[in-house]
């Protein structure tokens, strides 16, 4: 019987840059402001008539070899059974190991409490056999979710057929997100900033 | 950036702190009568890692709020900073015993030294490696890492401890024969390092490539070029060196008049270098996502 | 064109999902023809999808192009064409017709010169009038097919559509002679020219258009109407979906906005009788937006005539095209042209913001005199730019604390209502008598005051006889959900499950009290359900859809063949033509202003992170989004030395300047700058407010970004203060216009 392993599956293809996935998370979660457990990056591909407009939500990843799981020196990183990488707010000293340590750099310090936080793949819905809400929300039904090791999960059998490739995979992390369509994404001329929602993280070189 | 010039200065200090021990302890063992020296080491050691303690403690903010947070530090031992805890530990309780044993009978027991050797060293690398074991910034390679922050940290801990000995004029430095090597020795290890480690950083491939070399850049081109060279290469590390080559210069030629001025400038510069490399590598780092 | 799934439309979600579920199976392609790349179905790796950048302001040159092909061609449906009546086409299998037929009198000497040829003109009998038509029918003349004589339209089952010639003497051409003229004007290679698209492009879509017979379809959406050419833009729709007859056909341009009737005299209550109502409408009285009436047709023109004027020319320019404009009725306010508002009233509105060219201190300074509008009142939930001029705010819910029963949108070929109803309690101020100040609530208690029949008591009547009262919004909206809940046939009671599931039995007690107890639980399962829609399988019928009606598409339209400019004496195309925007006297803007020295076109689009004028006061939008920016091309920053995130300046020939941050873009066409539209903002809690002697310090925040600035049209006399504006329908030019971009 294997072992269940919660994860996502985004279909670039699908991804339109609504933006809806960050705000039902913000009010999911209660995220404070300039905080967020998933956001939007988007930016133009190509020129003349082959541009066209990437959009990649990204998150926490839940790898299975978490490097901020690792280096949390009082334990308070710590992963479930199924897989969901999760912090215990009343053990975080908020030392920021844990966000040194991730190279996704998705996980943020709460300014007022000084504890760190991301992305729980909404534990709180997801351990109840619900969608966190970026999924349940995402307009074009671009984001699945479920057991990656059951094969008759959704989110399994789209991961067979469309493949799924991971974020920084020769990192060698083992990710529980996966996207359809990442390489050929990445490998597109980048012809505009890159936005996180709508305000810019990486200006247009030269 | 995820830390800051308090974690910066705590880098500093612990360095600087596990340097000053080993100054003290390595003079006991080939000149023990330089009592004056040896307490400066064994005062400065201990205070200087607290202070950074301190400072840790503070930048833990949820653990500065629940204080009580801060005894689950020893939960987690696949963690270089559960490790570094146990170090820091260490390193305290040996150091003051130093300190104290040194106040009440100006020497220290030669085994307490050599444990308090071994503590230095781990007090110095551990931050190195705790560093490089954050695959986030590419920039913090774990092997050369802490071999700079061990070089650094001797660096500035024997500056420290040499400027107090030069500013109190105890005449105490000039008998221990092993500080002229060191003197020019430290810089270049510390400069090739430096070198090591920004070569090392442009060669990464992969998914950390472009930040890797971004962090390169950033440092040796972009907004921290000036911290770097001038901060770094020429306050910290060329002009430590230069002085020092004109202080043996003189020495040779008259003996007796060795410049203090000169050393403690000397000495100053190498500070400088020390904090700024370790706010360097803090705040220079680019991270793997770019952004 | 001018609707971009996934980034616009409504309903957003609807649209983009439907659009991208068929897009990601191969089931459909589609060309997204915009000047701005936007986040939208413009995905990187599905096949099949297109983005062509093109020049703004030029959707009709680019649909020209589209028409011209296909004239050419000769691949339009004949038949379909041919038909001169509604009943011909639909016994062809249609479910529209045009008046591609229908004839045109072009002799000049005629007294019915630019007239469609009525049978009169023909000398041709006009078959006995119906007893119950309470409007005249007019009858068209058409050459038949089968005899090659005239015929009237509705006695022809195929006529011509490329006939010139005579009809008893007068001198006429057929309509579709119109749509070719202008169509065969400019050459293919100029249409790319003008549209900054190609040749090959346009050749593709219009191939790929007329394959699939009536299963295509064209639709030029709101944002592309939002030019001053922009009545030109979308006529091209229907003129391209006549070419194959796709108008309310399943698969084509199919039927949509079906709704059933709720919030009028339905099968419950009568909500839209009321005994004693006062008679006012666009027969006995004027628009004060200056709409459905030519300048000739008032009596101010009558009246300027009669005492010996000739060609008087009017203040502002009247428009027979739309039913109503809200930008043209601020525009009048602040004019005091055609009358003076005394009283203005303003619901739920922000036309100092909304409006492009009105956000500027001639604006504001007339909005505060009193001499200019004596009492201004606004209902609002917010003191937006507009409501902060007025001299007394009634607060107002917001919408998660109203009703509304409004045709669903969507594209969605079904039929059915969406209901909105409170989600929860009003924060606004609570009433004496225990109901929330709403705008629902203000009118009711003004009505009241005033005496006036509707309101009160003995307000509603049911279908029954038996009347009811209307003193707050649930009395009025709750019938209406009763009304939409018996429509045709009853819905089921609401199951107990749903009840539990959503708290349906802790409701206010005053919903249950306006309708009876056989209505309420079926009442609930509508609300329950957040609407009313009709299986989709009963939505088509015999290919086409269930509610077409007799539909007409216009190559020639009479109404604007007969709108003489009152400034130049010039006449608007009848027919689809490509013409550059001009000011509201005909003259093209680039005759007035050197298009050397202000080379850029604003295309102003939807925003993602604001609205329109709400948002901008959402802490968590502005987290996403700080503010918009001023996208310029690769091409066009770098001719500028523009670099992506300099401060740009960026001036029209009014003298406005506004100041951004530059995003220089691959998706965006050349010639042009994209900004998003609600941003900007100088009030919506950007402003100190002082309410009470109590300050609330603004936020700016709130204010940041880039407000559009359009230009004002200068040939009207001085003193008038008139934002560039389409000169049919008086839609804004917040896209296209004239401006110079700048290093800052």
């Amino acid at each position: 019987m294997t072992e269940k392993r919660l994860g996502m599956l985004i279909d670039l293809s699908l991804c339109i840059g609504c933006n809806a996935c960050a705000v039902a998370c913000k009010q999911e979660n209660g995220v404070p402001l300039t905080k967020f457990n998933t956001w939007v990056e988007s930016w133009d591909v190509g020129t003349g008539e082959q541009t066209r407009r990437a959009n990649e939500p990204k998150l926490c990843n839940h790898c299975a070899d978490a490097p901020c799981v690792k280096v949390c020196p009082t334990g308070a990183s710590y992963r479930t059974e199924e897989g969901v990488v999760l912090v215990d707010e009343e053990k975080c000293i908020g030392c920021k190991y844990c966000m040194a340590a991730c190279p996704f750099q998705a996980r943020w310090v709460d300014d007022d409490t000084g504890e760190v936080g991301k992305c729980t793949f909404c534990y709180h819905r997801s351990s109840q056999g619900l969608l966190p809400a970026c999924v349940s929300t995402c307009v074009t039904r671009a984001r699945y979710f479920g057991d990656l090791n059951d094969p008759e999960s959704d989110i399994a059998k789209k991961a067979a057929e469309a493949g799924g490739e991971a974020l920084y995979a020769d990192l060698g992390l083992d990710p529980a997100v996966l996207y359809v369509g990442l390489s050929q994404v990445e490998s597109m001329p980048v012809t505009s900033a890159i936005h996180r929602g709508g305000n810019v993280v990486k200006p247009l070189e030269g | 950036m995820v830390w800051d010039g308090i974690i910066a200065c705590y880098l500093f200090l612990a360095g600087l702190g596990a340097g000053a021990f080993a100054l003290a302890a390595l003079a006991g063992f080939v000149k023990p009568d330089a009592t004056k020296l040896r307490l400066a080491g064994y005062l400065i050691a201990p205070i200087a890692v607290a202070v950074g303690t301190v400072l840790l403690m503070v930048d833990a903010k949820a653990g500065l709020m629940n204080p009580l947070r801060f005894f689950g530090l020893l939960a987690n031992f696949s963690s270089v900073m559960a490790w570094g805890v146990v170090i820091l530990i260490l390193f305290m309780i040996v150091s003051v015993a130093a300190l104290v044993i040194m106040l009440r009978k100006k020497s220290t027991p030669k085994a307490l030294d050599i444990v308090g050797l071994v503590c230095a060293v781990a007090v110095a690398m551990y931050t190195g490696l705790l560093l490089g074991d954050a695959p986030g910034f590419p920039l913090w390679n774990p092997v050369v890492l802490p071999l700079l922050f061990l070089v650094s940290a001797v660096s500035s801990g024997f500056a420290a401890v040499l400027l107090a000995a030069h500013a109190g004029k105890t005449g105490e430095p000039e008998g221990l024969g092993f500080l002229k090597k060191t003197g020019l020795a430290l810089p270049v290890l510390e400069a090739v390092l430096v070198v090591a480690l920004l070569a090392v950083t442009a060669s990464v491939g992969g998914s950390a490539g472009p930040a890797a070399a971004a962090s390169v850049a950033n440092l040796v081109s972009g907004p921290y070029a000036v911290a770097f060279w001038l901060g770094l290469v020429v306050v910290g590390l060329a002009l430590p060196f230069c002085l020092e080559l004109v202080r043996a210069a003189q020495a040779k030629k008259n003996p007796e008049a060795a410049s203090s001025g000169m050393a403690i400038a000397g000495e100053a510069c190498v500070l400088v270098g020390g904090f700024l490399l370790r706010y360097l590598v803090i705040m220079a780092a680019v991270p793997l996502v770019l952004f | 064109m001018g609707a971009f799934p996934g980034s616009n439309g409504k309903s957003f979600q609807g649209i983009a999902k439907r659009t991208l579920e068929r897009l990601k199976t191969g089931e459909c392609t589609i060309d997204v023809v915009d000047p701005v790349l936007g986040n939208g179905c413009v995905t990187p790796t599905i096949e099949g999808i297109n983005w062509i950048p093109i020049k703004t302001a030029t959707n009709a040159a680019f649909a020209l192009g589209i028409v011209r092909k296909i004239l050419e061609d000769k691949t339009y449906d004949a038949a379909f064409l041919s038909y001169p009546n509604y009943q011909s086409a639909f016994a062809g299998g249609f479910a529209s017709y045009t008046n591609a037929s229908h004839l045109v009198i072009v002799d000049e000497s005629h007294p019915n010169y630019r007239k469609l040829m009525r049978a009169s003109d023909a000398g041709l009998e006009e078959p006995p009038a119906d007893p119950k038509a309470t409007t005249p029918v007019p009858y068209y003349v058409v050459i038949d097919q089968a005899t090659g004589q005239p015929a009237i339209h509705t006695q022809s089952d195929a006529a011509q559509f490329e006939y010139e010639g005579e009809v008893n003497g007068v001198k006429v051409r057929s309509s579709f002679l119109f749509l070719k003229d202008n169509a065969y004007e400019h050459t293919m290679d100029e249409y790319a020219e003008i549209t900054g698209t190609s040749v090959a492009t346009m050749e593709r879509i219009a191939k790929e258009f007329v394959s699939h017979g009536t299963k295509a379809s064209a639709r030029l959406g709101f944002g592309g109407s939002a030019t001053a050419n922009g009545t030109t833009g979308v006529l091209a729709y229907p003129a391209l979906n006549g070419l194959i007859g796709s108008a309310q056909m399943t698969g084509g341009c199919n039927c949509y906005r079906i709704g059933s009737k709720t919030t009028t005299d339905g099968d419950r209550y009568k909500l839209a009788t009321i005994k004693g109502k006062p008679t006012v409408s666009a027969k006995n009285a004027t628009y004060i937006c200056r709409t459905q009436k030519l300048f000739s047709q008032t009596d101010e023109y009558k009246a300027r005539v009669a005492a010996g004027e000739k060609d008087p020319k009017p203040k502002l320019p009247w428009l027979n095209v739309p039913s109503t404009s809200d930008n043209q009725a601020l525009v009048s306010i602040v004019n005091e042209y055609p009358y003076q508002a005394k009283i203005l009233v303003s619901w739920m509105t922000n036309t100092i913001q909304a409006t492009s060219g009105a956000l500027r201190d001639s604006v504001i300074e007339k909005l505060k005199d009193t001499s200019v509008v004596p009492l201004h009142i606004a209902c609002d939930a917010f003191i937006g730019e507009h409501a902060q001029l007025a001299d007394y705010i009634v607060p107002d819910t917001t919408p998660f604390e109203s009703f509304g029963l409004v045709t669903q949108e969507g594209y969605w070929r079904g039929k059915g209502n969406t209901v909105r109803w409170q989600a929860k309690q009003p924060s606004t101020v609570e009433l004496s008598d225990g109901r929330f100040a709403s705008f629902e609530a203000f009118c009711v208690d003004v009505a009241k005051a005033c005496d006036m029949p509707g309101f009160g008591d003995n307000a509603i009547e049911a279908t029954d006889g038996t009347v009811y009262p209307l003193n707050d919004a649930a009395d009025f909206f709750l019938k209406a959900v009763a009304n939409l809940a018996f429509a045709e046939e009853p819905v089921a009671d609401v199951s107990a499950e749903d009840v539990k599931l959503q708290a349906l039995d802790e409701l206010p007690a005053a919903w249950k009290d306006a309708v009876t107890d056989e209505e309420w639980p079926k009442v609930l399962n509508v609300l329950s359900r957040g609407g009313r829609f009709w299986p989709i399988e009963t939505s088509q019928k015999n290919g086409r859809s269930a509610y077409a009606k007799e539909y007409l598409i216009q190559y020639y339209s009479e109404k604007k063949a007969l709108n003489k400019n009152p400034y130049s004496g010039a006449f608007p195309d009848a027919a689809l033509r490509y013409v550059p925007e001009d000011f509201c006297d005909r003259t093209p803007i680039a005759e007035v202003y050197s298009e050397q020295e202000w080379p850029f076109r604003s295309t102003n689009y939807k925003p993602r992170f604001r609205s329109i004028s709400m948002q901008a006061n959402s802490p968590i939008m502005r987290d996403l989004c700080e503010k918009n920016y001023l996208e310029i091309s690769l091409d066009d920053a770098a001719a500028l030395g523009i670099k992506d995130g300099d401060t740009v300046s960026i001036t029209n020939p009014t003298g406005d300047v506004m100041k951004g941050e530059a995003m220089v873009r691959a998706g965006i066409a050349r010639g042009t700058f994209g900004v998003a539209y609600g941003y900007g903002h100088h009030a919506y809690g950007a402003q100190d407010t002082e309410v009470d002697g109590t300050l609330t310090k603004g936020d700016p925040a709130i204010g940041s970004g880039v407000h559009l600035q359009t230009m004002l049209d200068p040939t009207l006399e001085d003193g008038v203060i008139y934002p560039h504006v389409d000169s049919d329908a008086g839609s804004p030019g917040r896209s296209g216009g004239m401006y110079k971009i700048e290093k800052a």
